[in-house]
């Protein structure tokens, strides 16, 4: 998981990575665990193989994913 | 690179405890644990987002980060995403301000125009001023941040005469992101205003968004401004085992889809997407859930669920 964060930081050129933990009726201890191996494993190991891997990002050229409709951008 | 952050955000979901649903206001008060846990586990920053939704309780943004500022000592405390254009910037000044100084300068906002759209009706704001509204109220909120006195008008509220608001913010202003949800309009209205980049990202793989991060990176160039940093948002769950994490996110995100489905007319969860979404590479990883929906009529039907 943490190589894959650090995939996706890498690719979208990131410095900082946002979890939104809660869902509706989860329950609390689930929460805290979410947060908890988040904070202590997950972060810490992204920023091991970052640290590994210089930063090699570079323009692709690839067109900006969209999510509109005649031009406009589409909001429900 | 700087040291990548981390940040933990919450739309103020109603939890349950052995399977009793808590009260709003326990809820609430789990909100703050849940500020001191993650500062406590070193993460950089704790947000809420704003909704006006059955089971969500982060409706009143300032008041949550003003008592989490006070739970915590070191954690930054923002807002995932503050629906501005329903805010009217002056008051949205003045409560940010206040969370700021009480929190020794740790308050820091994301300004987004809203996928879930609920704010409208319930302001009497009307819809079809969606796009406009927003760079309206976005251009004045940066005015007040920015500028010591202001005179302003504009179309959507009262003119301003050589107003200066207390408390006062540190000059400048607090850090201000602009949160996206896939319009590349709003990439480029953040490089425009010379603001930081927050991707909410509901949809799709999420390297997808690599080309936004592109267009940005160019659209600061052209604009004249320096880089600035790019910020992602997504969902997700992690237990200690992917079973666990499979199983216990599956169960609570079920209800909810469902729900959202059948109000906005968009796939029906089932098991087998589920599996298939969590097993395919469509999420970040096999313990990290990310909601996620596939077209992008799905995509932004969840947006209006999970994004603003």
């Amino acid at each position: 998981m943490a190589r894959k964060i650090a995939g996706i930081v890498q690719a979208n050129h990131l410095s900082r990575f946002d979890l939104k933990y809660d869902v509706l009726h989860l329950p609390r201890e689930a929460r805290a665990r979410s947060i908890r191996l988040f904070g202590e494993k997950v972060a810490p190991r992204v920023r091991e193989l970052l640290a590994d891997d210089a930063d090699d990002w570079r323009l692709t050229g690839r067109t900006p994913a969209q999510i509109i409709q005649g031009g406009k951008a589409v909001h429900a | 690179m700087a040291e990548l952050e981390f940040g933990l955000n919450s739309f103020g979901d109603v939890a349950t405890d052995g399977g009793r649903v808590l009260s709003d206001a326990e809820t609430l008060r789990l909100m703050i644990e849940e500020a001191q846990l993650a500062e406590s586990v070193g993460l950089d920053v704790f947000s809420v987002g704003e909704h006006y939704r059955e089971g969500m309780v982060d409706s009143a943004t300032p008041v949550l980060l003003a008592a989490a500022a006070q739970a915590t000592s070191k954690i930054r405390l923002g807002t995932s995403v503050t629906v501005l254009s329903t805010q009217d910037p002056v008051r949205l000044y003045q409560q940010f301000a206040t969370v700021d100084g009480i929190s020794g300068g740790r308050a820091q906002l994301v300004l987004g125009r809203a996928s879930a759209i609920e704010s409208f009706p319930l302001f009497g704001y009307d819809i079809a001023d969606y796009e406009d509204i927003f760079e309206e109220k976005l251009d004045l909120f940066l005015r007040l941040m920015r500028e010591d006195r202001v005179t302003w008008s504009g179309t959507y509220r009262t003119p301003l005469e050589a107003v200066r608001l207390h408390p006062r913010m540190p000059e400048g202003g607090i850090p201000a992101w602009i949160g996206i949800g896939g319009s590349p309009d709003s990439v480029i209205r953040a490089a425009r205003h010379g603001l930081p980049l927050m991707m909410a990202i509901i949809g799709g793989r999420p390297e997808r968004f690599a080309g936004h991060a592109e267009l940005y990176l160019r659209a600061l160039a052209q604009f004249g401004q320096p880089e600035l940093p790019i910020a992602q948002h997504s969902l997700g769950f992690i237990a200690d085992t992917d079973d666990e994490a499979k199983n216990v996110h599956w169960k609570h995100w079920q209800p909810v889809v469902k729900q959202v489905s059948e109000e906005r007319g968009f796939y029906a969860p089932t098991a087998e997407r589920y599996a298939e979404e969590v097993d395919t590479g469509r999420s970040t990883s096999d313990r990290l859930r990310p909601w996620r929906a596939r077209s992008p009529a799905s995509c932004r039907r969840t947006i209006c669920r999970v994004s603003t």
